[in-house]
């Protein structure tokens, strides 16, 4: 690829209206970065939309209609055109796609047409051109949103993904020799076979061959059928992911409420185990349920001893005054004729007890006091204190958990919490069953290879017992083509390695600068299906569900640096969204490295997206600057380019 | 890098270099043009015959 990119006009294509360009900023002399600045809305996106359909086209006629200004076509007969010109290996290179409406021309009436021109002549099949210097599949690491390419770090790549990556990696043609190289040696042994059937002696082995052909069909088509299951499983778990990107930024609340709902469910089951040991208290202490009757009884009892107590003190105060009195009475000493006096003050100040207690009864009453406060002492003494405390502590911390249980679940939609819990359980089933799978597939590849060995064994005892001049030609070609198909393969093997290995130095090295956390992580480690894998500082995996959705954005990204610099075929990044899902650390880290990575880059973003904290840091990498611009009366963008 | 690598390995392997080569050619050529598998395979089959013949 080598592609050096200079300028994209795209003229009364989408909200476009008239001919609008951009230059780019040049990947050299330290200013890469293009940045495209406009609103939600303006005609950002379709900007990166310019590029898919100016190479590729848009399959879909009833798609066509929808890339034409609608303000343009209202005047009459409109052209749609996008054109990119750019350098690869000293050549000029200009790509051009037209298509001409007429108000009212719908689907199939509208026609593209391409144009590719080398250093201004016209090139035929510019098709073809584009496939060998920018093949769609290939496409997707060059042009993308900044926020979706996250899923190339969950270990879901499907085979479209893994031919991308072999496409980026210049390997398709070593893969499709090998498979090539194969299919000419079965059609050769054919013709051998044929030959060979002829030779009464390798009768018995054709059918021996045969056999296991046979066997090799069915233990490859059950691995296929494994496969396939495999590919189901993790083309669920992609989409199970992309269900959880959107319930992301539910997952911490959910995550909270889940906290709250396993400590209320604790709490619970405290309260409900100190009722139980309450209950088992009271069945052991029955007499506690006499507790109120006593101490009632206590009261009345204690009430009715102090006014005997009371009357007691009178009593005797008015037996003493009425013993005086008698006294008095007896001793004849002159102070009789005062006697009426005195007993009616007697009766006065010392009034004789009323009640139907009698002072007989104090003792009696003061024993059974005595009683009643001693069963009192006892119950009290048998009573867990600690038991009624531990209730009202544990149902204080019940109530205050409902509280906030009640407070997480207002922020929180019904639906969208239900969706997001009910995808996350999916996919720890999905991962069980590709687990499974996988398992089943090493089983079955052992199976497989077995059954093709004895094959092999076979074929050769059968080519040994054939004769004839014609089979011995066929048996040369064989063995010919097994050793270049052997050739290829070993090289395949040995470029993957290399490109892996490449991709894994690269890759590491820019995530480590990324990331936040780069004492944690050590490594990014790149699977044989070009799988990611981050590893920790002990070389171990690190779990993939506790990566942060800008963390796997930031491994993506890295992924894809390294696939770019492990391979001739490099082309400028265009990036909608960079900073995705991005904080702010991590946008100044990405504003820091990615333009230091020798890619021409286009960052299309929002006004939101540049952030004066990192502002000043972006400037310096940005060499072309543009604003879209959108005029409410035509309802159409244009492109401003500003000062960078 | 890769060029070595088909060195060594068509070394190792007791084949020339240039028909790896050639075979490689053919693929990279019919990978722009996204031809079929059929006409690769014919291709091949044609030069390995015309090599054969020699």
């Amino acid at each position: 690829m080598n592609i050096e990119y200079q300028s994209l006009h795209v003229e009364n294509y989408g909200p476009f209206l008239g001919v609008q360009e951009i230059r780019f900023a040049p990947s050299e002399n330290g200013t890469p970065v293009t940045l495209v600045d406009g609103k939600n809305g303006f005609g950002k996106t379709t900007l990166l939309d310019a590029f898919s359909w100016l190479l590729y086209g848009e399959d879909n006629p009833a798609k066509r209609e929808g890339r034409v200004n609608r303000t343009a076509l209202e005047s009459g007969k409109v052209r749609a055109r996008v054109e990119l010109k750019f350098n690869r290996k000293g050549e000029m290179h200009q790509v051009i796609r037209t298509m001409d409406v007429a108000p009212g021309m719908r689907g199939d009436r509208l026609k593209e047409e391409l144009t590719y021109l080398i250093d201004h002549k016209a090139q035929p099949n510019p098709t073809t051109r584009i496939r060998e210097i920018l093949p769609k599949p290939a496409s997707q690491f060059f042009f993308f949103d900044g926020a979706k390419i996250s899923r190339y770090a969950d270990l879901a790549n499907d085979d479209a993904v893994r031919d991308a990556i072999e496409m980026v990696l210049g390997l398709p043609a070593y893969s499709n020799a090998v498979v090539h190289l194969g299919r000419l040696r079965e059609r050769w042994e054919k013709q051998l076979r044929k030959e060979q059937a002829q030779n009464q002696a390798a009768q018995s082995l054709i059918k021996e061959v045969e056999a296991f052909e046979y066997q090799v069909s069915l233990h490859k088509a059950k691995l296929d059928r494994t496969l396939a299951e495999l590919r189901a499983h993790e083309e669920r778990k992609e989409k199970l992911y992309a269900v959880l990107q959107k319930h992301e930024g539910l997952r911490d609340k959910l995550e909270r409420v889940r906290l709250v709902e396993a400590k209320l469910e604790a709490a619970k089951a405290n309260l409900g185990a100190a009722r139980q040991e309450q209950a088992q208290q009271v069945r052991r202490y029955a007499h506690q349920l006499v507790l109120p009757l006593l101490e009632e009884e206590l009261e009345r009892g204690s009430g009715t001893l102090k006014t005997l107590d009371s009357h007691r003190t009178s009593q005797d105060r008015h037996k003493y005054v009425t013993e005086f009195l008698n006294k008095v009475e007896s001793s004849e000493n002159g102070l009789s004729a005062s006697l009426p006096n005195l007993r009616k003050a007697l009766d006065k100040h010392f009034p004789a007890p009323k009640g139907a207690m009698s002072l007989a009864d104090l003792p009696k009453l003061q024993v059974a006091v005595s009683a009643l406060e001693e069963k009192i002492r006892f119950i009290k003494s048998a009573e867990p204190a600690s038991i009624s405390d531990r209730m009202k502590t544990e149902r204080a911390q019940v109530a205050k958990l409902e509280s906030e249980l009640r407070e997480l679940r207002k922020t929180l939609s019904g639906a969208e919490a239900e969706g997001a819990t009910d995808a996350q359980s999916e996919l720890e089933s999905v991962n069980q069953q590709i687990g499974a799978a996988q398992s089943g597939i090493d089983g079955l590849r052992d199976d497989l290879r077995v059954s093709e060995e004895k094959l092999t064994e076979k074929k050769r005892e059968l080519s040994h017992a054939a004769a004839g001049s014609k089979a011995e030609v066929l048996n040369r070609k064989i063995e010919q083509v097994h050793k270049l198909r052997a050739a290829f393969e070993s090289v395949l093997e040995k470029v993957r390695n290399s490109k892996r290995a490449s991709i894994e130095k690269y890759a590491t090295e820019l995530m480590l600068r990324l990331v936040r956390k780069n004492e944690v992580y050590s490594k990014l480690r790149i699977n044989s299906d070009y799988t990611i894998s981050v590893l920790d500082g002990r070389g171990l995996e690190h779990p993939r569900d506790k990566l942060s959705m800008g963390e796997r954005q930031l491994v993506a990204l890295s992924f894809i640096v390294g696939l770019m610099k492990s391979t001739e075929k490099t082309a400028p990044l265009v990036i909608d969204t960079p900073f995705g899902h991005l904080d702010i650390h991590h946008r100044t880290t990405v504003v820091q490295n990615l333009p230091t990575v020798g890619q021409q880059l286009v960052f299309l973003v929002t006004d939101a997206d540049v952030r004066p904290e990192y502002e000043a840091t972006l400037a310096k990498s940005v060499g072309k600057k543009y604003l879209i611009h959108y005029d409410q009366k035509n309802q159409s963008s244009s492109l401003k380019e500003l000062k960078a | 890098m890769k060029d070595e690598l088909l060195n060594q390995v068509a070394k190792d392997q007791g084949l020339p270099v240039e028909l790896l080569e050639d075979i490689l050619r053919i693929e990279l050529d019919l990978l722009d043009l996204d031809a079929d598998a059929d006409e690769a395979v014919h291709r091949i089959e044609e030069l390995l015959e015309r090599r054969l013949a020699k």
